[in-house]
């Protein structure tokens, strides 16, 4: 297993020391029998699942008995509107006896899936009350965060990129700024597409990122879940060491003596 | 008797429990969550939930999101 966290700078959410900074997705594979090798490859954590209504008479699997014994499982409160809604699925989902975790996914857009900052607020402050360990998708805004983390938030998981687009860090800017003033971790959920974008996130001070659709939809998701695993850890260790000084001027990186000229 | 099942009028003459309803539908009671008339039941709270006419039931299950 990619193990992405050392024991120098750990992740606690919740109480809970992760062993990775990358949480994965488990939506959108085509064949659901690569999700175990794609948690394992990954190093990941923390793994989504979302709540749907039973299909009577298909052959669906247990989605539980994919995911290992040592990984939390997160649901997610996706297909919510409201507050109401989402709350509803929470609770529903900690019914199944998997723990307290929730990702609060408040969206009533279908074009662009964008969380409802203010529905997801009240979320949060009635899901910590009742003990969850609460995690909201939101629209990136500072304030927002600043009420969630109030309300109780173990977390704060602005987008990237909108759901599904791949389209990376988009929202670099204000996700750098909250960052530098959160003192509850950021971790940017949805958009990210490629493991360099990955790395960009982290690079920036991002505490861990989530990814689905770009592990999900890869050529070889199995082989992609393994360079997001060590992209993430890459992003976090340049983040440790600070970058060199960035300048207009070139320099030389060999000594300017000795050269073979007269 | 009719009840409502995921959304849909159902009949369900062999089911007076959560939990003969949940196996008269061949689900694994492990790996369903339900909601009978608004209050959400766990696993071993299934087999006292008695069922009645027109019981709102919800039956739900994990699946793949991000």
């Amino acid at each position: 297993m990619n193990n992405s966290l050392n024991n120098d700078d750990p992740l606690i959410i919740g109480g809970v020391t992760l062993r990775s900074r990358l949480l994965l997705g488990t939506g959108k594979f085509g064949d659901d029998s690569l999700i175990p090798q794609c948690i394992n490859e990954s190093g990941a954590h923390i793994v989504t699942v979302a709540m749907r209504r039973v299909e009577f008479g298909s052959n669906e699997g247990n989605m539980v008995d994919l995911i290992p014994k040592d990984c939390i499982l997160m649901p997610n409160t996706h297909g919510a509107r409201n507050a109401e809604e989402a709350v509803r699925i929470a609770r529903l989902g900690r019914a199944a006896g998997c723990g307290n975790w929730i990702k609060i996914e408040v969206v009533s857009d279908n074009k662009y899936l964008l969380p409802d900052n203010e529905e997801t607020l009240k979320a949060v402050d009635i899901l910590a009350k009742e003990g969850f360990i609460v995690m909201p998708y939101m629209t990136p805004d500072l304030y927002a965060a600043r009420r969630m983390r109030d309300a109780g938030a173990a977390s704060v998981m602005p987008f990237g990129a909108p759901i599904g687009t791949n389209k990376g860090f988009m929202t670099k800017e204000v996700v750098s700024i909250m960052v530098q003033e959160m003192d509850i971790p950021v971790i940017v959920d949805a958009g990210i597409g490629r493991p360099s974008e990955a790395a960009e996130c982290m690079e920036c001070g991002v505490s861990a990122v989530l990814v689905n659709t770009a592990v999900a939809t890869a050529g070889n998701p199995v082989l992609m879940a393994k360079a997001f695993g060590k992209a993430v850890a890459a992003g976090r260790e340049a983040y440790l060491s600070g970058p060199g000084a960035v300048s207009s001027l070139a320099s030389a990186s060999t000594p300017l003596t000795g050269f073979l000229r007269d | 008797m009719n009840i409502v099942l995921n959304g849909k009028n159902t009949d369900v003459n062999n089911s007076s429990t959560l939990m003969s309803l949940i196996e008269e539908k061949g689900i694994n009671p492990a790996s369903v969550v339900a909601e009978v008339d608004g209050i959400i039941y766990k696993t071993e709270e299934f087999k006292n939930v008695t069922l009645s006419e027109s019981s709102k039931v919800e039956l739900l299950h994990f699946v793949g999101g991000g």
